[in-house]
């Protein structure tokens, strides 16, 4: 099966500046995919080229099996965007900025239309130029919903929403899922991508960094253990596979690799074990790891993952 | 924290309202050096590079003088109009007349872009929230604005004169006419003070001020072109004040009054309408408008249209405000230009007997210049839909880039000829003959085709650079004719203006001449057109 989305050793450059750096990333059919990364990673300009508004200058980028720079109207006809920093002509008013996208997708339904107006709580006689922004979103928000599009490319799309539109969302999403609809989702809300994403990319600078699902990323690191030991240990700093070891009386804290649980918990359970908490490590966590790290090429990146 | 932290400066009312003023104005003056110092230098040699001598050399003698006051007089019509009447037989009196309406228009058209851009605009792109979130008053961004063109008023003023003064020009007229410069500028920068209180949009807050200056300036010509009967016309305008002021002949001091008055007066409307106003709003509040596009834009050329609609009415209304009244008071002012020799050359050159036809066939003529400029305006549409971000939502639809650029061009390149086609009838009222006139503005739509495709083949080639280059053509197209008149090669006027083609002095444009201007139009929107395909979409 072709994927819907296929980038491999992606680069584009503005001027000096390296926007991408030989990403790769590819979204399956039928999947909510996260795409992570700080600011300025690329994740915007990834989007831009797999809407064709931008040619890369190596690599490759697939949509459908299709090359998204010759065939942008084609592959329109399948997709629905919405932009990062959503910006509407000030005169026109939010029903009719609707109305006029699912006119040109060629997929107007009224009904969906109403309803994921009534949803989102938004008035449609507005002028754009009196929408706040979490307003000016829920009109592309709405416009791409109501578009029955195959795939939905959002970057960033709850940055303006109130926590229950945010619920919202959340709830569209998953319809879109069970219909069968592929959602490329760039956000920064890690609670978000948690709650909808089958499985994430995480880029940064450029280029890949981690893609998986959730729980193969969770292998991929380690996972904080909390154990209370019925006497303060001695001898625990030599203990292979545990991290940031802390020690505060007989409370013992640490980060241990996701393939050694086993023998730190026998080392600490051999020292007489009361309580004990292992958590997998969070997406913040892993988050974290990536942001905090190094800039690539410098001996960070990569290698401060525990792989 | 204590109230003394939140406000460091104990103020009065007024003084908090003006909070921040300073810091403002050096931030707008970090913001726009480049182009507050180009404007300046420009506006400086417009009013005052003739001043040095080479002006003189035209009319070396008492006679060539004399000869030049009459054809501005009584000779030919189109002087009053556009420039004014001269006061005088003297050189400097002569100077002025020749650079009164050039230099006022060229001063005021950068005061209304500077004041607006930094409010209205900031406005509506949501930088004057962040700025007035800080310890600013409500009308300190206005004030920071208008002070730093007001400013840039008095320097041009000052440079003007002392210009003039150099050249051994008389002190009194040379401060004069330095006044006139300066006041140009504080005169229109008020209006657009006014002008970007009232409306929401600040496309139309700066065409709207700048249009209300140049319509202003017409009734002050017509004023001059009906005769003496019309003279209370004149005093209505601003403009007409500082001609009246009779820089090198009457050095008429007191008119200056009314222009002071009538600053005072805009400033003031515009802070009482900035004091009861929201934020983002204009004056009349914001209305609403249909929840469905059932009657709204239905496609990439609907929403084109329904972009460039209103600013297309708008200009079809003032053309015909500006034309009809300008072609009914030169008919009645015909008959005193019975005797005029110029009039009869060019009528002449035109292949038509009457003399009356040449005023009207002139002054059609020189509407392709401010219709040429709003035509590049709509084609740069196709830049700015870009960087406002409007185009990529858009784009992401099954719309190809040529079928969105093609809704901008289409209106580029109709509503001149529109606008053309109001100006033949317009003028027709006026000599009679409406069939002949609008042959004659007919022929002047391919030459302004020919700048919308120099503008589209810069969105397409230069990208953002696109509003110079596009800009760029029609300020060239300008200088070639302006130059022509102080006696540069023809060569040059006619490569770098299309409109050197159609100017009916050289003879009515031939088929093959219109057909060639319109190949060449097509040519450079077709390469535009390639361009914006190959490119990456701007950000």
């Amino acid at each position: 099966m072709t994927a819907t989305i296929d980038i491999t050793g992606l680069v584009k450059t503005f001027g000096r500046t390296r926007a991408l750096d030989g990403l790769d990333m590819a979204v399956q059919p039928g999947e909510v995919h996260g795409f992570l990364g700080p600011n300025g990673a690329g994740k915007s300009t990834t989007l831009r080229i797999l809407l064709g508004f931008l040619r890369p200058e190596a690599g490759a980028a697939r949509l459908f099996g299709e090359d998204p720079w010759h065939r942008a109207v084609e592959l329109h006809r399948r997709l629905a965007y919405v932009p990062g920093d959503v910006t509407l002509w000030p005169g026109l008013t939010g029903g009719e900025v609707i109305d006029l996208l699912g006119r040109l997708r060629g997929r107007a339904d009224r009904r969906r239309r109403d309803e994921l107006v009534q949803r989102f709580d938004l008035d449609p006689r507005k002028k754009c130029r009196a929408y706040s922004t979490g307003n000016r979103q829920k009109v592309a928000l709405i416009a791409a919903l109501a578009g029955e599009a195959e795939l939905l490319l959002l970057d960033e799309p709850t940055s303006g929403l109130d926590p229950l539109m945010e619920a919202v969302f959340r709830e569209c999403v998953a319809e879109e899922r069970a219909k069968g609809r592929t959602v490329l989702l760039s956000s920064h809300i890690l609670g978000e991508v948690e709650a909808v994403c089958d499985r994430v990319t995480i880029i940064r600078e450029g280029s890949t960094v981690e893609a998986g699902t959730l729980s193969e990323l969770r292998h991929l690191t380690r996972s904080s253990v909390s154990a209370e030991l019925a006497a303060a240990p001695s001898g625990l700093e030599g203990l292979d596979g545990a991290h940031d070891l802390r020690i505060e009386g007989r409370r013992v804290r640490c980060q241990v690799d996701t393939g050694r649980i086993g023998e730190v918990v026998a080392h600490l359970h051999a020292l007489g074990l009361l309580d004990l908490t292992v958590q997998p490590p969070t997406l913040e966590e892993l988050f974290l790891r990536h942001y905090r790290a190094e800039p690539a090429g410098q001996g960070g990146g990569r290698n401060a993952v525990a792989r | 924290m204590s109230p003394a932290v939140l406000a460091p400066r104990a103020a009065t009312a007024t003084g908090n309202r003006l909070a921040g003023t300073g810091t403002l104005a050096r931030l707008l003056l970090r913001r726009d050096r480049v182009v507050l110092a180009v404007w300046l230098l420009l506006s400086w040699g417009v009013a005052a590079a003739r001043a040095g001598g080479t002006y003189a050399s035209l009319y070396p003698t008492a006679e060539a003088r004399q000869e030049r006051y009459d054809q501005v007089m009584v000779e030919v019509p189109m002087y009053l109009l556009f420039q004014g009447p001269a006061y005088g037989t003297g050189i400097d009196a002569l100077l002025v007349q020749e650079s009164f309406g050039a230099a006022t228009l060229f001063a005021a058209l950068g005061a209304v872009i500077f004041v607006v851009r930094h409010t209205r605009t900031d406005e509506q792109a949501g930088r004057r929230e962040l700025v007035g979130s800080a310890a600013v008053g409500r009308h300190a961004p206005l004030a920071a604005a208008l002070g730093v063109v007001f400013a840039a008023g008095a320097l041009l003023a000052v440079l003007t004169s002392a210009t003039m003064i150099a050249s051994a020009m008389p002190a009194a007229g040379s401060l004069i006419f330095g006044l006139v410069v300066g006041s140009a500028v504080w005169v229109s920068a008020a209006m657009a003070a006014v002008a970007a209180q009232v409306t929401a949009d600040p496309r139309a807050a700066s065409v709207g001020a700048f249009s209300l200056f140049v319509a202003l300036h017409f009734v002050r010509g017509i004023s001059g072109l009906g005769g003496p009967g019309l003279t209370w016309l004149g005093w209505l305008t601003p403009n007409g004040w500082l001609q009246r002021t009779q820089p090198f002949a009457g050095d008429r001091w007191w008119p200056f009054l009314l222009v002071a008055a009538l600053v005072v007066i805009l400033v003031r409307v515009a802070a009482l309408l900035g004091e009861r106003r929201d934020l983002g709003s204009g004056v009349p509040a914001a209305r609403h408008g249909t929840g469905t596009a059932r009657r709204g834009p239905g496609g990439p050329f609907g929403l084109a249209w329904r972009l460039h609609r209103t600013m297309a009415l708008v200009w079809v209304a003032a053309t015909a405000a500006v034309c009809l009244p300008t072609a009914l008071a030169g008919t009645a002012s015909m008959d005193q230009y019975a005797a005029s020799d110029q009039l009869a050359e060019w009528a002449a050159a035109m292949g038509s007997g009457d003399r009356g036809d040449v005023l009207f066939v002139y002054i059609a003529f020189t509407t392709v210049f401010p219709i040429s400029l709003y035509a590049i305006q709509i084609v740069l549409r196709i830049r700015a839909e870009e960087t406002d971000g409007h185009a990529a939502l858009l784009l992401s639809t099954p719309v190809g880039r040529l079928r969105w650029a093609a809704g901008h061009l289409a209106a580029a390149l109709a509503v001149p000829a529109v606008l053309l086609v109001v100006v033949g009838l317009c003028f027709g009222a006026g000599t009679g003959d409406a069939a002949a006139m609008l042959a004659t503005t007919a022929r002047l739509i391919p030459a302004v085709w020919v700048l919308v495709g120099v503008a589209m083949a810069a969105c397409g080639l230069a990208g953002r650079a696109a509003p110079v280059a596009g800009y760029g053509a029609l300020v060239v197209a300008l200088t070639v004719e302006f130059g022509q008149h102080l006696g540069w090669p023809d060569w040059l006027f006619r490569t770098f203006s299309p409109f050197a083609h159609v100017l009916p002095f050289f003879g009515t444009p031939g088929a093959t001449t219109l057909a060639a201007l319109t190949a060449l139009a097509a040519g450079l929107c077709a390469a535009g057109l390639a361009g914006l395909h190959r490119r990456d979409l701007l950000a």
